[in-house]
């Protein structure tokens, strides 16, 4: 029996290649945002309101990912920007190789600003570096208050939180108290409370995005 | 969260690293598993104790080690082989 030192990490793969994903969105001069969260909580709709109010003064390109179907990029195309559908069949979150293929599609000297909308997907997506600049989580108030406890490894890694449809807090006794608190525990981040419907809140989400994007030199 | 990708990728890496070393057969494996790494070590072995069947790993151990290092880390550290 013979003992052999490996010292190797098991995602390397994956790594290696979220480190030229980085390096190719640095040389670009591209904001990378990586939107995760449940099915149905907004991120399309989340997408299309900060398109819609960002694309007069940034170039925008987006990555749509889903198990199947083109439709939410469709609804991106509609809005007049850049998009391309990865369809993970089956695979519940995106990698930074299917990243890297994706950008082959791109002329990356015309984007400013990259929004990846990730599979719909508390657990796993939160598993995997796509080289992005940011990470943020949709979660909506009809999931329940007490998702930031049930799913703490996608809060612990994003760099804020999403609260949507908050203008039905009041028909699903959502706890917003709860929620925040939780969140804290987890760590401390930045939550916005917004409705893609009635707009409310969503100033504050777009004025931070964009602060991200200044602080990096873009 | 996936642990069948994740056991796939062990037995791939522990794979060439005993045939590098000209081994014929792998007996353990000594893992290093962050914290909040989402993975769980009963699922992991599961899944790795049917994808190594007949194969240079078959029967192999997971020897899995907590670690405080990187929390969301997973790592060979070591294999053991028999010539």
């Amino acid at each position: 029996m013979k003992v052999i030192k490996v010292a190797a990490s098991v995602m390397r793969g994956n790594e290696k290649i979220a480190l030229e994903n980085q390096a190719v969105f640095r040389n670009n001069n591209v904001f990378v945002v990586n939107i995760m969260g449940s099915p149905g909580a907004g991120k399309t709709t989340l997408l299309l309101k900060t398109i819609e109010a960002l694309k007069d003064n940034v170039r925008i390109g987006v990555i749509e990912g889903d198990i199947a179907t083109s439709h939410d990029a469709e609804l991106i195309h509609a809005a007049g920007v850049p998009v391309v559908q990865i369809n993970t069949e089956g695979a519940c979150h995106l990698d930074a190789r299917m990243i890297q293929l994706a950008l082959t599609h791109f002329n990356l000297a015309e984007i400013d600003l990259l929004f990846i909308e990730n599979v719909g997907n508390l657990v796993c997506p939160a598993g995997f570096n796509l080289g992005e600049s940011a990470r943020v989580v949709v979660s909506s108030v009809p999931e329940g208050d007490d998702k930031p406890k049930k799913y703490p490894g996608m809060f612990r890694v994003v760099d804020a939180v999403l609260l949507n449809k908050i203008d039905l807090s009041g028909v699903f006794g959502f706890n917003i108290n709860t929620f925040r608190e939780d969140v804290r525990q987890t760590r401390e981040l930045e939550i916005f409370e917004v409705s893609c419907k009635t707009m409310d809140g969503l100033s504050g989400w777009i004025d931070w995005l964009m602060g991200k994007r200044s602080a990096v030199g873009y | 969260m996936h642990e069948v990708a994740v056991a796939q990728s062990i037995l791939d890496m522990a794979a060439d690293v005993a045939k590098q070393n000209n081994a014929v057969k792998i007996t353990r494996i000594n893992l290093r598993l962050g914290a909040h790494a989402c993975i769980n070590p009963d699922s992991l072995e599961f899944a790795f104790s049917c994808l190594s069947q007949d194969g240079i790993a078959d029967g192999a151990k997971l020897w899995i080690t907590q670690v405080d290092g990187d929390p969301f880390g997973l790592e060979i550290e070591s294999i053991e082989v028999d010539d």
